[in-house]
């Protein structure tokens, strides 16, 4: 197996590491495989860069007349 | 108190709202709007076109859970049922929005994207005459990672928000979306993937207001 195959089958595995979702083997793996590739690395770091931007992100703030808008209209179309 | 004597207690308060819910209870509806109006509004907001048009999604969304308590029956989580429709709701007015809207705009200044929805470039760039307070760095980035988002096919985009900003688990989010799990472990690697490509093609354009952090490290990857 090149070391292109693996970085793709290690690429694949990203998404589940990002979550948490591997196996105490599978991240032992992977964490040895991205000290020993910097191609890899990097973009592993954009993945984990991307996704601390995204959860920094938070609930869009809603129009502050929302939930008396919400109760409003439930009076008059709900019933 | 241990987990499962919380997810019982939590069951047990959520079985009783449903309870008063059906019941017609006015102050039950008033404790739905209150836990759950901001959060919905903000996923239909980031899954519409136009997010002008969330707060009317969102009180169509909550006029439905009202018509439609009595046929909760308690196969999911109040809240996956509440977010099943909210997601259902929006798939409507991106609907409606392709079929009406998109036939008054220039289309020269929009593009698609995979799936027909229409995005413009000076989305992916950080909005001109910005205030003091939008031109600091992370200001930057958040408006960069929320143009970016725009720019993802619907699918992926869905679970990118369901997952990555409002925390919900691959099983919840499978059931709200009524898919395997499979389907969302995929939409969500293939989502982030699209997520990176785009911000990467967008920071060059802005490469001089770059910030540290995802779109810097991002615009770097780019120029290799």
């Amino acid at each position: 197996m090149n070391l292109d195959t693996l970085c793709v089958l290690f690429r694949e595995q990203f998404s589940p590491y990002l979550d948490g979702a591997l196996t105490g083997h599978e991240r032992q793996a992977m964490a040895s495989h991205l000290d020993g590739c910097p191609a890899c690395s990097a973009e592993f770091n954009d993945l984990l860069e991307l996704q601390e931007s995204l959860a920094s992100l938070g609930t869009m703030k809603a129009p502050a007349d929302l939930q008396a808008r919400l109760r409003g209209g439930l009076s008059r179309r709900g019933r | 108190m241990s987990d499962l004597a919380s997810a019982i207690g939590m069951a047990s308060e959520e079985a009783a709202l449903v309870a008063e819910l059906k019941a017609g209870s006015e102050r039950a509806f008033a404790l739905l709007i209150a836990q759950y109006s901001h959060t919905v509004y903000s996923v239909i907001a980031r899954s519409l076109r136009d997010p002008a048009d969330a707060a009317d999604v969102t009180q169509e969304v909550f006029v439905k859970i009202f018509r439609h308590i009595n046929g909760f029956h308690c196969e999911s989580s109040l809240r996956t049922w509440i977010y099943r429709i909210a997601l259902h709701e929006a798939s409507n007015q991106r609907r409606w929005w392709s079929r009406h809207k998109r036939q008054e705009l220039t289309l020269d200044a929009h593009q698609e994207n995979d799936e027909g929805e229409l995005f413009s470039l000076g989305d992916t760039l950080p909005a001109t005459g910005a205030s003091p307070y939008d031109s600091c760095a992370s200001s930057q980035t958040r408006q960069q990672v929320e143009a970016a988002l725009r720019t993802l096919p619907e699918v992926f985009r869905t679970v990118v928000v369901l997952r990555e900003i409002e925390g919900f688990g691959y099983e919840e989010i499978a059931e709200m979306l009524n898919v395997n799990l499979g389907t969302v472990k995929s939409r969500l690697t293939r989502g982030r993937a699209a997520l990176r490509q785009a911000l990467m093609t967008s920071v060059p354009a802005t490469k001089s207001a770059a910030s540290p952090g995802v779109s810097g490290r991002l615009s770097r990857e780019g120029a290799r």
